[in-house]
């Protein structure tokens, strides 16, 4: 139970959701028609079978507040339309639907009869909460950590260093090379390439991983000790000033380091969060490339700039396509390519591509601790998935998806490898 | 049938109203008023535009606006239709039978004329229509958690639409064509010029004049009531559709790339 709201907390919500006010919120507002009929595409809904967990009933909490104070029939007739009051019950409620049950895959906008996208109004919602002050506090401090540290585990630049370094060793070992490197801070390479800070913290071989392939493709690329952090929990805590400053470090360093394209780790929600919506946190269209390694990779095999065995790989794989990557990115068909050039027993989850389940790590819940229980359980969807498949590895371009999914794996005894197309890459490698 | 109405045979008269009775008034204004808060609601939609969005698209939104409104409806690509078959079939009859109802309440204020057996065809229709509407006021009454979700505009929406598709098949069904001609005959001052009283119209009019008003009554109840509550999404579904399609688009989501 949260403390009291304030008069002063109820304006600046209300302040930021007019703030917002366009076409497509406006839209979205008034489109939903209360059918109920995407319950069976939120994992929320699927795995608690409530009312409360309708993806629904989170658009109806921003819409009804949306409607109480900015249409004539919400003011006029709030009863008619069930217009809310921005009040404690109201915020409450929002606070755990919005943040707590919801991961914005955007799954439920691609099922909806009618097309409203539900994962943007509950990031409108959460934008309200995060101006009155509500956003959860494990997740405002993971916020907090890349605002203070400049990466969002709080990872000390000697420390980032000394795993590069023997990271550096561990390549020249594998490929036989004394000259093999992990360029650090090098001004006017091509390539400048981010990690998620859960790389050097807990998977330091994906880094590995995509040293060797930059190595084995003969790469100009660089990264940064200044700021590598790919990931910006600010869009997921709906905080446009502090999703700004992350956004601008990023910019900054790449200007910094005179580098002339921008490679993004596999990382869902760092490739939609700088691709897509830095731009307009920083109110500037980025000019230079910015892509991800998904695409990186693809281009290296297509191209021939990397050779690989497929056969090095037997065991059975699939794929989990990270939402934030696929249905809200675009990047579907490259991971396809890489596994088909990579593995030779490569089956795929039901359903998949755009229309995938999010792994339920997603939208900020693997930093919200308060929600671990609801976040475990949806995952018996995903789970249920992969054992369908009957693989042994699962590959998944985003380490947030990782992350959830070893804990996944550990929790459903599904006894499945969890690795990054980057990993898979390096195993399949052929270097001469 | 008055011997003046000889020359006004039933298989042609579906919706005969020649004069502007107090109802056909009551319609137009009801018309007006609900094209005019919609073509608000609309002219802002289009004044507000997109959103500006800076980031360097990797598709394209227009083709993906082609597919929202074509490829991505298809009952096979959407979990809201092919998880919910009979809801769904239900939902696309009762839109149907609505289109259905706005067009002949426009060829009733115009005086088109259907032959008998259009009319029997449209009844057919309407039927089932009605029959759906009902099937989902039933389903959102019944379900706990529709319930949950439910507004009064939900339960008020449903039942206006609805009682139109029934009034509008009352309508055809009979008596009021005759009720509208006497209507308007009458107030016309044509009844003493082809020679009848008012008594000749008098069984005519005791019921069907009742249920022509009422019609039209409902009708105008509806359009009055469409730009209030969510019946206004006949505005907003296409702009839901257009900037669903214009963010996917941008992003090369759809149209999809794989199967």
């Amino acid at each position: 139970m949260m403390e009291g709201i304030t008069d002063q907390q109820i304006e600046k919500g209300l302040q930021m959701l007019r703030s917002l006010q366009d076409g497509k919120l406006m839209t979205h507002v008034n489109s939903c028609v209360h059918c109920g009929l995407c319950g069976e595409s939120c994992l929320y809904y699927l795995a608690n079978k409530e009312a409360r967990f309708l993806p629904a009933m989170k658009v109806d909490l921003v819409s009804s507040v949306y409607k109480r104070y900015f249409t004539f029939t919400g003011r006029v007739f709030p009863k008619l339309i069930n217009a809310r009051d921005l009040d404690q019950e109201t915020t409450e409620e929002m606070v755990d639907l919005l943040f707590g049950a919801c991961t914005m895959c955007g799954r439920c906008n691609i099922h909806c009869s009618i097309g409203v996208d539900i994962a943007f109004l509950v990031r409108t919602g959460r934008m309200m909460l995060t101006e009155m002050g509500l956003t959860p506090v494990t997740l405002q401090s993971t916020v907090n950590a890349a605002l203070t540290t400049g990466n969002n585990m709080g990872i000390t630049k000697e420390e980032f260093v000394d795993t590069l370094n023997w990271l550096e060793e561990d390549l020249r070992d594998e490929v036989n090379d004394p000259e093999a490197s992990i360029p650090l801070n090098e001004k006017g390479k091509k390539l400048m390439y981010t990690l998620n800070p859960r790389e050097p913290k807990f998977f330091p071989l994906s880094i590995s991983a995509m040293a060797k392939v930059f190595y084995a493709a003969k790469e100009s690329w660089t990264l940064s000790t200044e700021m590598y952090d790919v990931t910006n929990y600010a869009f997921f805590s709906g905080n446009p000033k502090e999703a700004k400053v992350i956004a601008d470090r990023m910019h900054a360093e790449f200007k910094n380091l005179g580098a002339k394209e921008l490679v993004l780790a596999e990382c869902g929600h760092g490739d939609r969060a700088y691709r897509w919506e830095a731009p307009n946190y920083m109110k500037t269209k980025l000019d230079y490339k910015v892509y991800t390694s998904v695409e990186l990779l693809a281009e290296y095999i297509k191209s021939g700039r990397i050779k690989v065995d497929k056969e090095k790989i037997k065991q059975r794989v699939t794929l989990h396509d990270p939402c934030n990557l696929a249905r809200n990115g675009g990047v579907v068909s490259e991971q396809r390519y890489v596994l088909s050039q990579t593995v030779s027993d490569f089956v795929e989850m039901t359903p998949h591509g755009i229309d995938n389940l999010c792994c339920g790590g997603g939208g900020g819940q693997l930093a919200m601790s308060e929600y671990n229980e609801r976040r475990m359980k949806i995952g018996r969807l995903k789970a249920d998935q992969i054992r369908n498949t009957g693989a042994q590895i699962v590959v998944t371009p985003c380490h947030n998806c990782v992350d959830q999914l070893s804990q996944l794996n550990s929790f459903y005894k599904l006894n499945v490898q969890i690795k990054t197309l980057a990993e898979i890459v390096a195993d399949a490698l052929i270097i001469d | 049938m008055p011997a003046g109405l000889q020359g006004f045979p039933n298989q042609t008269v579906a919706f005969k109203v020649t004069a502007m009775a107090w109802y056909i008034y009551l319609t137009y204004i009801s018309l007006l008023v609900c094209l005019s808060s919609l073509l608000y609601h609309f002219v802002k939609i289009v004044k507000l535009g997109n959103p500006k969005d800076l980031s360097t698209p990797s598709g394209n939104a227009r083709q993906a606006i082609i597919y929202s409104f074509t490829g991505a409806m298809s009952p096979s690509k959407k979990e809201s239709a092919y998880l919910h078959l009979p809801t769904y079939a239900a939902g696309l009859l009762y839109h149907l039978g609505t289109f259905l109802c706005i067009a002949l309440l426009i060829t009733s204020l115009v005086n088109l004329q259907f032959p008998q057996v259009i009319i029997w065809v449209l009844l057919a229709a309407l039927v089932v229509s009605f029959a759906s509407g009902v099937s989902i006021l039933v389903k959102r009454m019944r379900s706990k958690e529709l319930g949950q979700l439910s507004n009064l505009d939900d339960y008020i929406s449903n039942i206006l639409v609805s009682l139109f598709q029934l009034m509008t098949a009352v309508y055809l069904l009979g008596g009021a064509p005759e009720a509208a001609f006497a209507s308007a005959t009458a107030s016309a001052g044509l009844t003493a010029s082809a020679g009848l009283t008012t008594a000749d119209f008098a069984g005519v009019t005791a019921t069907a004049y009742a249920l022509t008003s009422a019609y039209f009554v409902t009708a105008s109840l509806l359009l009055l009531y469409m730009p209030v509550g969510k019946l206004k999404h006949a505005v907003y579904f296409f702009a839901a559709r257009y900037h669903l399609a214009f963010f996917y688009g941008r992003r090369n989501v759809w149209p999809p790339k794989i199967k």
